[in-house]
């Protein structure tokens, strides 16, 4: 029986075998770029717009705050509001970053070749999935196979929106202008509707702070600098011993480091590690 | 490599005359990979159709692999790749009480799904490959009956699978000591040497291996399909720590795709990639004719004629097929004349202990586990906890310790603290008392098969392809249960013995095993269980399925009882022998792989 009477040309079947057609043409620097774009305070963002974008880098930073609340580098500085915002307008861009490229970002090496800034390509089914996830069924049939979806887009829309409104009934400000504590307040007394939201954006936060960087957050590695956190960081790994045994020099270092954040945060010492 | 028995099986199943037939297999993992290679080397036509995409390089290339699309990257993870995407394809979820009930249904999203990939889950699995033990084949007739348990012995024995089990270990590459293996699993186990050393042992493992040692434990290396030395042409891992539900960026780990299923093509299998099979089509006796599918990423539908197929796409994904493939000749789904498929699906029941000692135990560097106890694994006729509560036995399973390596998992965990209001995020992470401070321990034990734990389809809920999803009935047994506090008990002093400072466990069924991803072990069989009675299994000691005996089921579906160790080693083992059967019929199969030299020497010979 020939291929051609089983439905699958030969090329198929190769192209299944060799993975080829997976690398979109995105070049290393492009999402860094986009994200620098964005950075400043009043720069409209690829998809929410400058106020938004405002009120998204003040929930970031209180959920993962820098300076001067704490020591090291928090969510503004990492660009996370940025990373989310090249999330929701991932399909404004070309090229959606979507799965980094693989396998090995090298960035430990200066001039080296970065895989993972080469994005992989989705083909149309993933494209249909992503897009749905993102911008929402918006009552196309081919994205409701199981009924509307209201995608990221508009639920950080309206979840943003409402964010400023209950801010705005609490204490009449802006929740960018809001204290600390009363931020903190605030979103401990969330409905379930602005909670489903907040969880949202706080797994988002945490990508973008400790995510590899390629996609727009961790700017300067600072989440993982601040957790002594390798990242990928191969082809060079680790030795025999380093897996087997406790590494003195990083267990000083470490140490020193965790007395200083300490001590800023004026508290004691405990761990003796 | 010490290739030889490998050469010797496929030159075997090159000899004599066979028709050549063509042969569908559905899924590219780890039983539809092995299965392939047989179906391939035997002269048989064989095309692969895999409803994922391949992110390997080079998998039919002479030449050698190139390196893979996997690399340390926890953001992809989370989207789901490779191939693991709920919002495309759901599962739904309740519990017994709530099916009684006439609750559709209670969860929606992830239930213990598997990476819809080239290779399937062995392009993410750490690689633990354990043998399971004689007792395990042996269950019922040693240990039962359990009340509300459909307990069964499997249709053979640990001596006819051992020597499937070795030509697994030569294929896949497993590192392991046998010398260091303790005097009762050697007695359950009895085996040669590993074809490769151990690798080097993390610190963490170490750690809890000492704790467990001063309690009279005998903790040991893991047998591991992941290189300590270059092996087959892929080369020794080199410790980058991105593992366990990640894919090796450089083939160290001997996963389904660069071992058999890279044999089955070099062989002239073909694969043909982005193919969801909707449905096995037969003829008015019940055996199979083709396979219809949605081809390519616009979902254009194909058929594909076969003389046979072989089911290999997860013990989920295969009941859901048989339920799905109804005709004249099948009216309930294939196989399914006796309202057993989908039934006694098992996951592993999982236990985890975690305990927060004053050093950085690095668990983000080298494997996801290097060393395991078995003890837990040994069934306790005599547990006064069992007897008090009108069981048996009490049985844990197999141990796996390590850490937490990745980070992002660990910012969630924080969140999932009572009270928790993020204000002390950053302190934690810095001093990181869940992940670099934490010695972890999993214990995956058995999971007794209930039938009114099943698989069938969701009357409402859709996948991408348009059709009804898995909608997944579980409940753990008490056995489980009691099995899972007892253990969590244990292991929690063997933390302390550890050193950790504050330690806890998590029994299984603590927390809803469908509402929360952190109790479902990634495990999963028993939906078409085998046997010798059609009125109670689904399919015969090769995998056939009754009824239909040219489809042949080569995953843990086929699993009569779910073990108390990681099932890949055994899926593949069985699925070498179901698919030796379905190439040359069962008296070679019977044989073992040597057919020309006899039963193969089994035993002690290191």
């Amino acid at each position: 029986m020939s291929d051609g009477q089983r439905g699958i040309s030969r090329r198929e079947a190769l192209r299944g075998a060799g993975a080829l057609g997976l690398f979109a043409a995105l070049p290393a620097r492009l999402l860094a770029d986009l994200v620098e774009l964005v950075a400043s305070d009043d720069a409209r963002g690829h998809f929410l717009n400058p106020v938004e974008l405002r009120t998204l880098r003040a929930l970031c930073a209180h959920f993962v705050p820098g300076p001067p609340l704490d020591p090291d580098p928090g969510a503004r500085e990492a660009h996370v509001a940025e990373y989310i915002d090249l999330l929701l307008g991932a399909f404004e861009i070309g090229h959606p970053p979507i799965f980094a490229g693989g396998p090995f970002s090298q960035r430990d090496e200066p001039g080296a070749e970065n895989d993972f800034a080469r994005f992989l390509g989705l083909d149309a089914l993933e494209e249909r999935v992503w897009r749905t996830r993102i911008e929402g069924s918006l009552g196309r049939p081919e994205r409701e196979w199981n009924g509307p979806v209201v995608g990221w887009q508009q639920r950080y829309r309206t979840g943003l929106a409402s964010l400023e409104a209950a801010s705005r009934r609490w204490g009449g400000e802006d929740f960018v202008s809001l204290s600390d504590w009363r931020k903190r307040w605030l979103i401990r007394m969330a409905d379930d509707e602005l909670e489903a939201f907040l969880q949202l954006a706080w797994e988002h936060t945490l990508e973008g702070m400790y995510g590899a960087p390629e996609y727009g957050g961790n700017a300067g590695l600072v989440g993982w600098r601040m957790t002594r956190w390798p990242g990928d960081h191969q082809p060079h790994t680790y030795t025999w011993d380093q897996v087997a045994r406790v590494d003195p020099e990083e267990a000083e270092a470490e140490r020193r480091a965790l007395g200083n954040a300490e001590r800023y945060l004026g508290r004691k010492l405990e761990r003796n590690g | 490599m010490a290739d030889s028995a490998v050469r010797a099986f496929s030159s075997d199943l090159a000899g004599g005359a066979v028709r050549r037939r063509h042969f569908v297999v559905i899924g590219s993992g780890a039983g539809g990979a092995t299965a392939a290679w047989v179906l391939a080397e035997a002269g048989h036509e064989v095309t692969v159709l895999e409803k994922g995409r391949n992110y390997f390089r080079g998998l039919d290339d002479p030449k050698g692999l190139a390196l893979p699309l996997f690399g340390g990257d926890e953001i992809r993870q989370r989207r789901g790749f490779p191939g693991s995407d709920v919002l495309a394809e759901p599962r739904t979820g309740r519990s017994q009480s709530e099916a009684a009930d006439g609750t559709a249904r209670t969860v929606t999203g992830f239930i213990n799904h598997f990476p819809a990939t080239v290779g399937g889950a062995t392009t993410h699995f750490d690689a633990k490959m354990p043998r399971y033990w004689k007792i395990d084949f042996e269950m019922r007739s040693r240990f039962g009956p359990v009340e509300a348990a459909d307990l069964v012995d499997w249709p053979f024995g640990y001596g006819e699978l051992a020597p499937w089990y070795d030509l697994v270990e030569e294929v896949v590459g497993v590192a392991g000591d046998a010398s260091a293996t303790p005097a009762f699993v050697r007695e359950q186990v009895p085996r040669g040497s590993y074809p490769m050393p151990p690798g080097p042992p993390m610190y963490a493992s170490l750690e809890i291996a000492r704790g467990a040692e001063r309690l009279g434990y005998e903790a040991f290396p893991f047998p591991m399909a992941i290189n300590s030395v270059p092996y087959d042409g892929r080369p020794a891992c080199h410790n980058c720590g991105y593992c366990s539900g990640f894919g090796c960026p450089i083939n160290a780990r001997g996963g389904a795709a660069v071992t058999f299923l890279r044999r089955a093509l070099l062989a002239g299998a073909r694969l043909v990639t982005r193919s969801c099979v909707t449905r096995i089509g037969t003829d008015a006796r019940g055996r199979a004719t083709h396979v219809e599918f949605l081809q390519g990423e616009h979902l254009e539908p194909e058929r594909i004629e076969a003389d046979g197929v072989v089911l290999a796409a997860s013990a989920v994904e295969s009941a859901r097929l048989a339920l799905l493939s109804r005709s004249s000749a099948h009216p309930a789904g294939l196989g399914n004349a006796s309202d057993r498929v989908g039934r006694t699906l098992c996951f592993h029941a999982s236990t985890f202990a975690g305990g927060t000692v004053p050093q950085r135990v690095h668990a983000h560097r080298g494997r996801s586990t290097s060393h395991c106890l078995m003890e837990p694994a040994v069934p306790n006729t005599e547990s006064r906890v069992a007897r008090w509560a009108g069981l048996p036995f009490l049985r844990g399973g197999v141990c796996e310790l390590g850490g937490a390596p990745n980070l992002i998992d660990e910012a969630l965990a924080y969140d999932q603290m009572p009270f928790s209001d993020r204000s002390e995020h950053k302190s934690l992470m810095r001093s990181s008392p869940n992940r670099d401070r934490m010695l972890a321990l999993q214990m995956l034990a058995e999971d007794l098969p209930q039938l009114d734990n099943r698989v069938d389809l969701d009357p409402e809920v859709r996948d991408v392809y348009g059709l009804p999803v898995a909608r997944i009935t579980y409940s753990p047994h008490r056995h489980d249960r009691l099995a899972g506090l007892y253990w969590g008990y244990q292991l929690r002093k063997i933390m302390r013995a550890a050193g950790a400072e504050s330690a806890f466990f998590l029994p299984h069924g603590v927390m809803s095993p469908l509402a929360n991803p952190v109790s479902q072990p990634l495990h999963m069989g028993g939906t078409l269980r085998m046997g010798a009675d059609p009125a109670s299994s689904v399919t015969d000691e090769f995998g056939r399925i009754h009824g239909s005996p040219n489809v042949v089921v080569a995953d843990s579906s086929v699993f009569p009882t779910f073990g108390a160790m990681n099932p890949t080693l055994t899926l593949m083992a069985v699925a070498l022998r179901s698919a030796t059967a379905l190439a040359h019929g069962e008296s070679r199969a019977r044989r073992g792989p040597r057919f020309s030299q006899g039963h193969q020497d089994n035993t002690e010979r290191s």
